[in-house]
């Protein structure tokens, strides 16, 4: 499954990194592809592109304040989470996510 | 779009937002004012001179803290539109002394205009004006009622009464004080937690009480620099992984960025965070018990010297470091050999 994340943090200086990697590692258990653009204090990282997020099959947030350039999801099923609970336990966040997705 | 949360979850994502884009503002104003302060004198902003000019670039920053507060918060609800009201919003908060709680108030009160004035649907032939035209002029028009005649006059007395009580707390209720904000500082390290407690500090900043930012010091530096100690003196705590980023938590610990603490949380939440927290609430309330102030808004040890007692909070941080390291080797098992193959950072 293509999934791609958001995620972001208060000071956008270390749980929207964390967040980013344990999504990035729990994709290995789960057997899905996945890009995370990271919304940090020095801007957008790892941008989206349009294609991307159009070909998607999952959308997550793991973010904390507010998404910047949300028009660009405007079509997509998001599912959100906050940074923590990611961090904490990332396959949990991706088997949720695909759960309230209906997938 | 986004599935639908809470409505005070969304208030709660919008007021973290601000928080976010306004501590940028808020710690370079600090420390550029206590610099100054400290090179030339109590009356720095009356002797023309070096030491002056950057005391006002300091204050210039310090006073943008709340517009951008609020302006953020807009953002946060309507997107690109919130941003003018929210700034004018918490100008105008700042201007009648409603402070850091008018501009939070001010900023989700713009931001849900911003948004409001968004639904209404304009004939195609004027929908570009709607961004350049409709937005600023009637939002500000609507923010500037409502903060003057609505939420002016008792939100300024709220907040005059909450800065009175926290300027007057007894000796005990400093300690209790101290003892929840410290906890809350290391409960998630950074998270919205630690953040809502740090936003207390700032607002206390705000009305000139430097006390609070004191104890946020000690309890946000503690628990990297306690699990440091930990790391060091008790080895058979942890795996060969974990005791590798001993200089990763020195670092995080001497500059104030808790986040460092979160794998070592992470990995064992259940022993961890309640050391943690007991070594942060204690380091916060002795800096309430010796009077501890500190001027800085951030920067950890680099900026301790601005601490009305340097010695003293250094003496405090100690205290609370080794109260964090004990309360891990207390609480925290023995790492077994199947654990020390199975876990990894």
């Amino acid at each position: 499954m293509k999934i791609v994340a958001v995620t972001s943090c208060a000071t956008g200086i270390a749980h929207s990194y964390m967040a980013a990697e344990a999504l990035k590692k729990a994709v290995k258990d789960t057997g899905d592809e996945i890009k995370v653009e990271i919304q940090g204090a020095m801007g957008i990282e790892n941008r989206l592109t349009e294609e991307e997020i159009a070909e998607a099959d999952l959308v997550i947030w793991a973010v904390d304040v507010g998404v910047r350039e949300k028009d660009r999801f405007q079509n997509k099923n998001v599912i959100q989470f906050g940074p923590y609970e990611t961090i904490w336990d990332a396959k949990k966040t991706i088997i949720e996510a695909k759960q309230k997705a209906g997938l | 779009m986004a599935n639908k949360e809470s409505f005070f979850g969304d208030v709660r994502k919008h007021l973290m937002t601000g928080v976010s884009y306004m501590i940028p503002f808020v710690v370079p104003g600090g420390i550029l004012i206590a610099v100054a302060f400290a090179m030339g004198g109590i009356y720095v902003f009356n002797t023309p001179g070096f030491a002056a000019d950057m005391f006002g670039w300091g204050k210039v920053a310090f006073g943008l803290m709340v517009p951008a507060l609020a302006g953020f918060i807009a953002y946060s609800i309507a997107d690109r539109p919130g941003i003018a009201l929210g700034f004018v919003a918490g100008m105008l908060a700042n201007n009648q002394g409603s402070g850091f709680l008018g501009g939070m108030i001010g900023g989700l009160f713009a931001g849900y205009v911003a948004k409001a004035i968004k639904q209404i649907k304009l004939p195609a032939s004027m929908v570009s004006l709607m961004p350049v035209l409709v937005i600023p002029l009637f939002g500000t028009f609507i923010v500037g009622l409502g903060m003057t005649y609505v939420l002016g006059g008792p939100v300024t007395w709220l907040n005059q009464a909450m800065t009175t009580a926290l300027n007057n707390l007894s000796s005990g209720g400093k300690i209790i004080l101290g003892l929840v904000q410290g906890a809350m500082l290391a409960f998630d390290m950074g998270g919205p937690v630690n953040k809502a407690a740090y936003a207390f500090a700032l607002a206390s900043a705000d009305a000139n009480n430097w006390g609070p930012m004191a104890a946020n010091f000690v309890a946000s530096m503690c628990p990297p620099a306690g699990i440091a100690l930990a790391l060091v003196l008790f080895k058979d705590r942890w795996t060969k992984v974990e005791r590798e980023g001993v200089s990763g938590c020195v670092i995080g610990g001497l500059a104030m960025i808790t986040e460092f603490a979160i794998p070592y949380a992470a990995a064992d939440p259940l022993h961890v965070l309640p050391a943690t927290m007991v070594g942060s609430a204690v380091g916060a309330a002795l800096s309430y018990v010796f009077d501890l102030t500190l001027t800085a808004p951030h920067g950890g040890l680099f900026v301790i010297m601005l601490a009305n007692k340097p010695l003293v909070w250094m003496l405090v941080f100690a205290v609370a470091i080794v109260v964090t390291a004990a309360m891990l080797f207390v609480l925290k098992p023995k790492v077994t050999e199947s654990e020390e193959k199975a876990l990894s950072l």
